[in-house]
């Protein structure tokens, strides 16, 4: 039982990472899965939970600032800031 | 810094790694979104995402001297590098029990029920999923990062990593199977 559960996600899986590999949205991939909604839900939400990751953007002075301090101090200087 | 455009990651690796600066400058360049994605992922913080990803750079320029290629890309040692930094951070900061989610940026301000109800449920899952992540190998997690958040094709993420397109969605598969059923474990 297990294991054909194990397989039947397995499956599910495969085929949400090749839909989403040809840009299906979320919403698009849970209709694709009438008989295994529940299981296509689960696998969304952490799809979604990475969607929102792709939303953060770093302040570009951050990398100003980071590139300024490597050019500012030797590396023997760095090294010992982490020993 | 313009004529180091046209040259891969590994070219601009060596470069830099015989103490050429601006080489140093272009590869940070490029891997300044990635690594700082996978942190602010890993911490849900931003002001410490900005600090752990100034360290990790710093600790790349100060250990690059030490990288060997075997086969993968750079960008493979800069994820090493960060998953250590994060790793020591949630160390330093282990009694801290709550994790500040409220600084997401897909946060809604529309405070409806419905909305607020959808809003808690997400942050409650990135809280678990962050979680999770723990529980990945190395490898899964970098090939988490690399699809889902930073977006690069399994051909790229093959290349970076030095593997098959094929182990790459093995990687994949496995890790959203563990991600799902922590979720679900959870919840």
């Amino acid at each position: 039982m297990n294991n054909n559960n194990n397989e039947k996600i397995e499956k599910i899986i495969e085929k949400i990472l090749q839909l989403y590999d040809k840009g299906k949205t979320l919403s698009d991939m849970v209709r694709l899965f009438p008989e295994h909604q529940n299981e296509a839900k689960e696998i969304m939400r952490v799809l979604d939970v990475f969607q929102s990751g792709k939303k953060v953007v770093p302040p570009r002075e951050l990398l100003s600032q980071i590139l300024a301090d490597i050019k500012g101090v030797t590396e023997n200087e760095i090294y010992r800031l982490f020993i | 810094m313009d004529k180091y455009q046209d040259l891969n990651p590994r070219e601009l690796m060596d470069l830099a790694k015989n103490g050429n600066r601006d080489a140093f400058g272009a590869l940070y360049e490029l891997y300044f979104v990635p690594v700082f994605r996978y942190i602010f992922l890993r911490t849900k913080d931003k002001k410490d995402s900005e600090d752990l990803t100034q360290t990790v750079f710093l600790k790349v320029y100060s250990s690059i001297s030490r990288f060997q290629e075997h086969g993968k890309s750079p960008l493979a040692y800069f994820f090493t590098v960060a998953r250590n930094t994060v790793i020591d951070y949630w160390k330093k900061k282990r009694e801290v029990v709550v994790n500040d989610l409220s600084e997401t940026p897909e946060t809604s301000h529309d405070h409806s029920d419905e909305n607020l109800h959808r809003d808690i449920e997400r942050e409650e899952a990135a809280k678990s999923i962050h979680e999770a992540l723990d529980k990945l190998s190395e490898e899964q997690e970098k090939v988490v990062v690399l699809k889902f958040i930073n977006e690069f094709s399994n051909r790229e993420i093959a290349d970076l990593l030095g593997k098959s397109e094929e182990a790459v969605r093995q990687l994949q598969c496995r890790a959203l199977k563990a991600l799902r059923q922590h979720l679900k474990d959870a919840l």
